[in-house]
């Protein structure tokens, strides 16, 4: 390249050689279309891939399994184990197998994967959860279904984490009752104007402070702990659709929390962290009543044994005291008030796994195709000699290369094209955006991911060295794309490298058009780095190609 | 006949367009060099050729010929030295001398997924050529290889002689002023060779330049104006067959069966016909001559009479390439 001057003598038929010509460009473009069009075995299966690769993604993600066999041991058989067995069997997400009297019973059936699931039981668990102390349920998932188990795991996170609340919910109606009991001890001390005969306001506010301050703090933890275990279970699809915003803290009483268009199996277990962070919310708020009225019956106590005798700053006390008793009471009422959510879907109602998974499908559809299927374009070219024929012709490298590549791109475009109808089709994938944009962000995206396989087969000389160094680029992409696997769970490092791969600005920006209905303009900082993605690839296979029969 | 009469077909236009090498040479170069790592595969190689020469490069195989071939087309680019083809600098203006010449590769260099009308037409197309000249040659050129009625049947399909033949018609259908030509005939039936070296005495009659590779030597002689003869990466004759043949130093060599011999009896002999060396072994008397004079024969024959030596079968035979590539590379062909 570097030798050849750019020439505009006549040739001697009347031909010039320029570095970039547009019509062997097409020429090139429209032999590989031709030798193509003459291969049917190399045809049909390269457009029934992408058919192919959306409804296996369609039918095998986006729902959740149901009834998965599930067994429990029963060690405590009380009133409560019973209500517990109850409740799982009517879960729609568990189909109990078996009830067993010991663990060994049921991790026999765990071991023949006659149940994926075991729940255990222990002794004591009703008595426990009646007089407030630890009490634990076991679960045990057989891990070799990661997926199932995965579910399975959280599900019984969240099974637990309900019964903790009705157990709580349970204590803070006793803590409101006796809550009353410090009410009216205070308001009858306060109209009996007597300190002898005070029942002891400090007393009574002594227990009621002990029995809330120990309830709290272990709701708080389990609220905390919720809240974080669903957050990362859910991490996935959340963060995949990037659909929650941020959980507001919620304060006492009423909240909303805002979610962005989630698909339907992530709204239920949402609702439960908007729930328990409603909830931490209002026992925070009653802890900081309960404080205050323990200060107030303190002062009040140390008031009348002062001066012995009522006056009117015990009763001002007494009043203080008896308003933030009220204020428990109200806080406690609050807590067990379902708070309230609101789903707002900015993106158009319905979204499921599937359109925010389409993007990245589509994305990792191209990139495959064109880091697979580029063996033949300059390697094959250069091994069955056919290559060299075009080196004879007054036809510069980079017309060569592009006019190559510039195939392989409207081929990619085409079988993109092709796995959104068939989205559509089949899973009535709805587009928000206009399908012309999408075309055009494939197009553009497709010239970089035939460019990387460009650089291979230049790099190439032969269609097997070709395979070995596409396998080298195209498995550690195809599960950094996030269709596999979720970005979100990955180590930080992989995650920045995940992040900075075309694939995934391409997904990006398809998804984008897809879900939010952007336009063009709106994504031009991906189109921006797909440009310079493309630019770079074409550099690299004009620096790597080589003229030459070697 | 495998191929048809081509007496008006190819119309080479050397003729009206821009001269070759402004002093008449298709080729030339001085001091080409190729190195494979630390393998000379060409040696300081300086050659002209002559504009509508048929030249052939004769050599075993691995003697830098396809490697000379390759450098001249600009498929490979020299190590050292310089060449101008078709008046061009080889390093400079690679594009125009690619425009100007044809090759004919030792490997088909065929779309074998394509037609023979397919192949013609792309490969017209990165000439730049126009449709409708394109079309008519390439149906022309396919009727001369007589693959006219193979047209639409791909390339991959074909028979090597078939091949061949296509492989000849692309690297004309831009009309070239040189063509190269590297081992065409080799792995080809007798039929087929006999067919393209006429087509090759054709062409190089319509006024182009051709280079001719081979290591069949007969081939070389009968088809070649001149020859180069190239061992390890150099060339170490060039001539026409005849001056080839002299450097041997002789014309022809007689050769008698003779009943008996001694060394008077051959001096005498080499001294009655004046013959610059001889030789005797298994029962043949070989002498060889500068120049064979009338009535040799007979005095030889009549001479062995009166000394009462019996005379077998004789025979005169004149000088092979094959002697003169023996003597030049001391050793025979390796194939």
């Amino acid at each position: 390249m570097a030798t050849e001057k750019m020439q505009l003598t006549p040739m001697h038929n009347g031909a010039v050689e320029r570095p970039i010509d547009i019509r062997k460009i097409w020429a090139i473009a429209k032999k590989n279309w031709m030798v193509l069009k003459g291969d049917k075995i190399r045809l049909f299966p390269l457009f029934l891939f992408p058919i192919l690769m959306i409804v296996v993604f369609g039918f095998a993600s986006g729902n959740t399994p149901k009834h998965i066999p599930a067994g429990i041991v029963d060690y405590d058989n009380s009133e409560f184990s019973i209500m517990v067995r109850d409740e799982l069997a009517s879960m729609e997400l568990f189909s109990i197998k078996s009830v067993s009297g010991t663990q060994d019973e049921g991790r026999k059936l765990l071991d023949e994967g006659k149940i994926k699931v075991l729940f255990i039981l222990p002794e004591k668990l009703g008595e426990k959860v009646a007089s407030a102390s630890d009490a634990q349920i076991q679960v045990m998932v057989d891990e070799s279904d990661s997926s199932v188990a995965q579910i399975a795991k959280s599900s019984a996170q969240v099974f637990a984490s309900r019964l903790s609340s009705e157990a709580t919910d349970m204590r803070l109606r006793a803590i409101s009752e006796k809550s009353m009991k410090v009410q009216n001890d205070i308001a009858g001390a306060n109209s009996a104007n007597a300190p002898s005969s005070m029942p002891s306001p400090s007393s009574s506010a002594g227990v009621l402070m002990r029995d809330l301050a120990l309830t709290y703090s272990k709701s708080a933890n389990l609220v905390q702990s919720t809240i974080r275990e669903t957050k990362n279970s859910l991490g996935y699809l959340v963060d995949q659709n990037e659909a929650v915003e941020s959980f507001s803290p919620a304060s006492a009483g009423r909240a909303t929390i805002s979610l962005l268009a989630v698909g339907d199996q992530q709204q239920s277990a949402l609702q439960q962290i908007a729930v328990y962070s409603a909830l931490g919310g209002a026992q925070a708020q009653m802890f900081k009543d309960a404080q205050g009225i323990y200060a107030d019956a303190k002062k009040a106590q140390a008031q009348s044994d002062a001066q012995a005798k009522s006056s009117a700053i015990t009763a001002q006390f007494l009043s203080v005291a008896k308003t933030d008793a009220a204020s428990v009471s109200s806080g406690i009422s609050a807590a067990h008030t379902p708070i309230t959510l609101e789903v707002l879907e900015p993106y158009g109602y319905g979204r499921r796994g599937i359109d925010f998974l389409l993007a990245s499908i589509l994305a990792l559809t191209i990139f495959q195709g064109a880091t697979m299927g580029l063996g033949r374009a300059i390697a094959g070219e250069r091994k069955d000699g056919s290559l060299t024929r075009v080196f004879l012709t007054p036809t510069s490298n980079i017309t060569i290369i592009l006019g190559t590549q510039i195939f392989y791109m409207l081929l990619e475009t085409v079988r993109s094209t092709m796995l959104i109808l068939v989205a559509i089709a089949l899973f009535s994938v709805s587009i928000s955006g206009s399908m012309l944009d999408i075309i055009i962000i494939v197009a553009i995206f497709a010239m970089g991911a035939t460019g990387v396989g460009m650089v291979l087969s230049v790099l190439a000389k032969n269609q097997e060295q070709y395979m070995a160094l596409a396998m080298l680029v195209s498995m550690p992409i195809m599960f950094l794309s996030g269709v596999f696997f979720p970005i979100q769970t990955m180590p930080p490092a992989l995650q920045t490298v995940a992040q900075a791969l075309p694939v995934n600005y391409a997904a990006d920006a398809l998804r984008g058009i897809m879900v939010k209905g952007f336009t063009l303009s709106q994504l031009m900082p991906d189109i921006a780095a797909l440009l310079a993605f493309n630019a770079l690839t074409l550099v690299l296979s004009l620096l790597l190609f080589k003229r030459e029969l070697v | 006949m495998l191929f048809h009469k081509i007496e008006y077909s190819i119309k080479c236009n050397t003729g009206r367009l821009m001269p070759e090498g402004k002093n008449g040479f298709a080729i030339e170069c001085k001091d080409l060099v190729r190195k494979f790592g630390t393998f000379t595969a060409v040696d300081s190689l300086t050659l002209q050729v002559k504009t509508g020469e048929l030249f052939g490069f004769l050599g075993p195989n691995g003697a830098g010929k396809t490697t000379t071939i390759n450098m001249l087309t600009t498929l490979l680019s020299p190590s050292s030295g310089i060449a101008r083809v078709a008046g061009f600098d080889l390093a400079t203006q690679a594009a125009l001398v690619r425009s100007r010449i044809g090759v004919v590769p030792q490997q088909f260099a065929l779309f074998e997924d394509l037609t023979p009308v397919e192949n013609l037409w792309y490969i017209g197309e990165l000439y730049e050529m126009g449709r409708g000249i394109l079309k008519m040659r390439a149906d022309e050129l396919l009727k001369i290889v007589t693959l006219y009625d193979k047209k639409d049947i791909k390339a991959g399909t074909f028979s090597g002689g078939m091949k061949q033949r296509l492989s000849v018609a692309a690297s004309l259908i831009h009309s070239p002023q040189i063509l190269f030509m590297d081992e065409p005939t080799t792995g080809l039936d007798p039929q087929s060779r006999l067919a393209l070296r006429e087509l090759t005495q054709k062409l190089n009659q319509n006024g182009i330049t051709i280079i001719y590779t081979t290591h069949d030597m007969e081939e070389a002689d009968k088809l070649c104006q001149r020859i180069g003869i190239m061992d390890k990466g150099k060339l170490v004759a060039v001539g026409t067959s005849e001056q080839l043949k002299s450097l041997q130093g002789h014309s022809h060599s007689i050769q008698l069966q003779i009943s008996r011999h001694d060394g008077k009896l051959v001096d005498e002999l080499k001294q009655l016909v004046g013959a610059v060396s001889a030789s005797y072994s298994g029962g043949t008397l070989e002498l060889r001559v500068k120049s064979l004079k009338h009535g040799t024969v007979h005095t030889l024959t009549s001479f062995l009479h009166r000394k009462g030596v019996d005379v077998g079968d004789f025979c005169i035979l004149e000088p092979t390439l094959e002697e003169v590539f023996i003597s030049l590379t001391k050793k025979d062909l390796r194939e």
